[in-house]
């Protein structure tokens, strides 16, 4: 069972889908949650607070997820923070692109609660076992 | 060069009126290369050629007599009116749709405590009861039966109240979706509106401009793809996005 006081941090320009990702992590037990209406947005609050997770969007403006995780992987203190991507974007490129930037997950909007679950515990799950692996 | 000029104008005029007379598209492009040649002759200060201002008179009149007679003059103004307004409308859905989200959430938001708090006592009360059974075995004790029974009461006398809560909002989240009525009209409006002024820029296309294909840049911020046929570009669900990502080995 992941901590459930990981911090998150939600990543979307529209504030309606902020807080519905935040309500479902809320219902998964996950009450430790910031949002950020862009990547510069997050990215500044990523560098002042201790987060562990980052579900975010693709098409924001500012700096769009992809350059965001892009920044994150390249940052020696971030690289290491899930990021799980929940974007309308569809084209298979997107997935491709997104996956070699290092993304932990691909989640397609309209999504579900059931559908957020799964790919966070399958990262959660990755994650203890690259600890498993480093001990 | 001036004779030549007039005799092309000429000519380019009876074909007008020939295209005219046998319905075929009128070659706008033709009188707008005529009108540019004569005011070419202008500038080399022959305006007062009465025949050249003839024949531009003539030319406007027929430029303006076959816009309006394929009703392109109607129908540009139109459409000038048209898409400040579908702009409006657009703003109206969008703000309509969020004022419904918002809505929906909060009611959401509203409820679900309740729900919980109803769930927590529930779990707590039956957990106190069945310790009190075991322990009666051993010593009874009225006493807690007693207290038990008046947590009980209270408990269920508090549902009703509390239902009737999860209730509204359960009712808010279903008039929220009174947008979907009048966006939807909207919508239709201006799905129409576009339609016609698709057709109208095709026609005028048609009409006088050159094929050239447009170039199709697709970059990798195109928003949700509302139509997925006859894409083999695009996944249409979750499961396909995990099996392309475990298709690389992710």
């Amino acid at each position: 069972m992941p901590d459930k006081n990981l911090k998150f941090l939600v990543v979307d320009d529209f504030s309606t889908m902020r807080r519905i990702v935040r309500n479902l992590l809320k219902e998964l037990g996950f009450v430790n949650v910031d949002e950020a209406e862009d990547g510069t947005a997050a990215l500044r609050k990523l560098q002042d607070g201790a987060f562990d997770f980052i579900v975010s969007d693709w098409n924001m403006p500012n700096m769009d997820g992809l350059t965001m995780l892009q920044n994150i992987r390249a940052n020696e203190a971030l690289k290491n923070i899930p990021v799980l991507m929940i974007t309308a974007e569809a084209k298979k490129e997107n997935i491709v692109a997104a996956a070699q930037a290092g993304a932990s997950g691909y989640i397609v909007k309209p999504f579900t609660a059931a559908v957020l679950e799964e790919k966070l515990n399958k990262i959660f799950q990755n994650m203890q076992a690259k600890i498993a692996v480093k001990a | 060069m001036n004779t030549k000029n007039l005799a092309k104008i000429k000519s380019d005029d009876t074909d007008l009126i020939k295209s005219r007379k046998t319905k075929k598209p009128i070659k706008l492009s033709k009188i707008i290369t005529s009108i540019s040649e004569i005011n070419s002759i202008e500038d080399n200060g022959i305006k007062s050629d009465k025949d050249v201002i003839d024949q531009v008179g003539q030319l406007t009149r027929n430029l303006h007599d076959s816009l309006r007679e394929l009703g392109y003059d109607k129908r540009l103004e139109r459409i000038a009116g048209e898409v400040p307004e579908a702009q409006d409308k657009l703003a109206y859905v969008a703000s309509k749709t969020q004022q419904a989200a918002d809505r929906t959430l909060t009611a959401t938001e509203t409820a679900i405590p309740i729900q919980d708090k109803l769930s927590t006592n529930a779990i707590e009360l039956s957990d106190r009861w069945e310790k009190a059974l075991e322990s009666q075995q051993t010593n009874l004790n009225a006493e807690v039966f007693k207290v038990l029974l008046i947590d009980t009461l209270s408990y269920l006398d508090r549902i009703p109240e509390q239902t009737r809560a999860t209730n509204e909002q359960l009712l808010e989240i279903m008039m929220a979706q009174d947008f979907q009525d009048l966006t939807g009209q909207v919508m239709k409006n201006i799905t129409r509106m576009v339609q016609s002024l698709e057709k109208d820029l095709i026609e005028l296309l048609l009409a006088y401009a050159p094929t050239k294909k447009p170039s199709v840049d697709e970059g990798l911020m195109n928003g949700p793809v509302t139509n997925t046929k006859n894409r083999d570009n695009v996944v249409c669900n979750q499961d396909q996005v995990d099996d392309l990502l475990a298709s690389l080995g992710f």
